[in-house]
């Protein structure tokens, strides 16, 4: 009778210990997808910008421009530039003009760079007020 | 066989774990201390020679403190001083967007030389612009809000100690009141390996690299501020920028009045702006100036917008003037660029009048101080210290942080205006007396400390022969002193250094 209430305590230990390895195991080697796109906010003296990489890679990427002023409303601009330049390696990219896509929303379907490192994304705003500026660092690790 | 009753037990265990908690709790206070240091940072805004100390931020959301240290012959006046933060961020914080000024502060300058300063406010961490603004001009200057950080290790190695603990404590109480001697194992069990991964945490502490710097070696966001460790590798090619080519632009010059000077940076590879200076012994841009007689001026233009510096100086004689400016990108590397063109000025106001030719080493009268200057047998490729004596006593001021400079250009032939010949000339050298400055909680004094000198030693070795115009430079009751100086260096004697 005890060896039997001994023995169904055993399994039930060395269950539990299992369980609990698994779960680390799993928890440590859970696969990392794609960390979906890299979005970042910035901004200038007169907008907020929010700029969007879909998963970032060297090669053609598709570049997302929010604009809004600073009361949050979407800004209307005359023209939105995106400059890609690795700083520490002295590669300026050809820029692209982005292409009003609704309010406030201006796209790039495709900003080459041409390989991976760190690069700083220069967009430029320009409206009624002049030309703002500001640089969006992002790192390309494919 | 037991001697103790229970409750004798409990309340020695209970002693122990009061004993253990109240000692634990003392390391923990030394964590996320806050890093950084005093920024001193000198501005030539208009007709102004300031000195800019941001001190250390020691929390965020937080008080920022600056003071501006002016100098004799500052004129009095009403300062703005604007703050904004500069950094992009993944996270959408609800605080106002990057570029927009969230902190303000005016500063009335006396007319007496002094510090005068005013507190304004950060409320995150990552990278910065505090303006500096005279109602004419203002002057930018970039700065980092350091947030507190902790390596990875650490991390690991404060968490297993910290369940060492809990669980010890765990254990301990099990201990008393279990009634089968097996239930503690597992607790104890859980302190021996939880002891095991706070070492391996400790022991890998020291040997973890650091992480890029950000707003030093790689441009800063908000969120590489926060945490530096999350971001890539470092660069398989090193953080180093390319040159930097400068442009200067100068209004219509004359002898006697205001010249105002542009200085437009470039980077060398791509052309862009240059919007990457660091602060480097206390300047972003260190620009020397010589003119046709020998006079020097050492200016530290404001950064009036990206790659776009201004400064102003009274040119004193008609003639040609040579410039020259000592920055460093972010990155790494401090670089000498020298204009080609210099300064052109016209004849202007018949006051404006050329600098006498100065003396050699020996004692003379400057602004009613006796400064004396020596210096061991000079020859090409050896190196020689020329000592600069000022005054009698200890009472020299850190000007950019060093108890002198000495600002070296030659050789210079005898039958052109030394600003022409400067801007030819094969050898622009920098050079700074150190002293032993003590360091405080924010890092070093600033200028209203004037316990140094009278001596300062300046240890160079000048790579070839001829004569050279030299200017030992010193501040003294919040005055900067510049004493001129000719000196010839001879050509090296058989059995010195071999040439290269």
């Amino acid at each position: 009778m005890t060896s039997t209430v001994d023995g169904r305590r055993r399994t039930l230990w060395t269950a539990a210990c299992l369980a609990v390895l698994a779960g680390a195991a799993l928890w440590l080697l859970w696969p990392r997808g794609d960390t979906g796109p890299t979005v970042l906010r910035g901004g200038t003296t007169h907008y907020r910008v929010q700029l969007t990489v879909d998963a970032p890679r060297a090669g053609a990427n598709p570049v997302t421009v929010n604009v809004t002023d600073l009361q949050g409303r979407p800004a209307t601009l005359r023209k939105v530039t995106v400059e890609p330049v690795m700083p520490n390696m002295g590669h300026a990219a050809e820029p692209v003009d982005a292409v009003a896509e609704g309010p406030g929303r201006y796209r790039a379907g495709s900003l080459s760079l041409p390989m991976s490192g760190t690069w700083a994304l220069n967009v430029l705003l320009h409206g009624p007020t002049g030309t703002d500026q500001t640089a969006f660092p992002i790192l390309v690790t494919r | 066989m037991r001697t103790y009753g229970n409750g004798t037990r409990a309340r020695v265990v209970l002693l122990v774990l009061v004993a253990l908690l109240t000692l634990g709790g003392r390391s923990a206070l030394a964590d996320g201390a806050p890093t950084g240091e005093d920024l001193h940072v000198a501005q030539t805004l208009g007709a102004r020679e300031l000195s800019v100390v941001l001190r250390r931020v020691d929390e965020v959301p937080g008080p920022l403190r600056v003071d501006v240290l002016t100098h004799v012959g500052t004129a009095a006046g009403a300062l703005t001083l604007r703050l904004t933060p500069t950094g992009v961020s993944a996270r959408a914080d609800g605080l106002p967007p990057a570029g927009s000024v969230v902190s303000e502060g005016e500063l009335v300058l006396g007319s007496t030389p002094g510090s005068y300063g005013t507190t304004l406010r950060v409320d995150r961490p990552g990278p910065w612009e505090l303006t500096v603004d005279d109602g004419r001009r203002s002057g930018r200057i970039p700065f980092i809000v350091p947030a507190p950080v902790r390596s990875p290790p650490d991390l690991v190695a404060y968490s297993g100690f910290s369940a060492a603990g809990g669980l010890l404590l765990v254990a301990l109480g099990v201990a008393v009141w279990s009634r089968r001697w097996w239930p503690p194992l597992i607790p104890a069990c859980g302190v021996v390996a939880a002891v095991a991964v706070g070492v391996t945490g400790a022991s890998l502490s020291p040997l973890t690299p650091l992480p890029p710097q950000p707003g030093l070696q790689i441009d800063a966001t908000v969120d590489n501020v926060a945490a530096p460790y999350s971001g890539g590798p470092p660069p398989a090619a090193g953080y180093s920028r390319p040159p930097v080519n400068m442009l200067v632009r100068a209004s219509k010059a004359s002898a006697g009045r205001s010249v105002d000077l542009d200085l437009l940076l470039s980077d060398g590879s791509t052309g862009r702006p240059v919007d990457d200076l660091l602060v480097h012994d206390d300047a972003l841009i260190h620009l020397l100036v010589v003119s046709p007689s020998g006079r020097l001026w050492h200016l530290h233009p404001v950064q009036a917008g990206p790659g776009h510096y201004q400064v102003s100086l009274v040119a004193a004689e008609p003639g040609h003037y040579a410039i020259s400016a000592e920055l460093a990108r972010r990155g790494g590397g401090v670089q000498l660029i020298r204009s080609a063109t210099g300064l052109d000025v016209g004849e202007g106001l018949p006051t404006a009048t050329a600098l006498p030719a100065p003396k050699g080493l020996g004692s003379r009268d400057v602004d009613g101080i006796r400064v004396d200057l020596a210096a061991s047998t000079l020859s090409a490729g050896v190196a020689g210290t020329i000592t600069a004596r000022i005054g009698e006593t200890a009472d020299l001021q850190p000007w950019l942080g060093m108890v002198g400079h000495l600002i070296v250009v030659g050789p210079l032939p005898d039958s052109e205006p030394v600003g022409v010949a400067a801007e030819s000339a094969p050898i622009w050298s920098h050079v700074h007396a150190m002293a032993a400055v003590p360091r405080g909680v924010g890092g070093r004094p600033d200028e209203t400390v004037a316990a140094f000198g009278p001596v300062a030693r300046f240890t160079h070795t000048f790579p070839a022969p001829g004569r050279y115009r030299l200017w030992v430079q010193a501040e003294r009751n919040h005055s900067l002193m510049t004493v001129p100086a000719v000196l010839d260096i001879t050509a090296p004697e058989e059995g010195g250094r071999p040439s290269p």
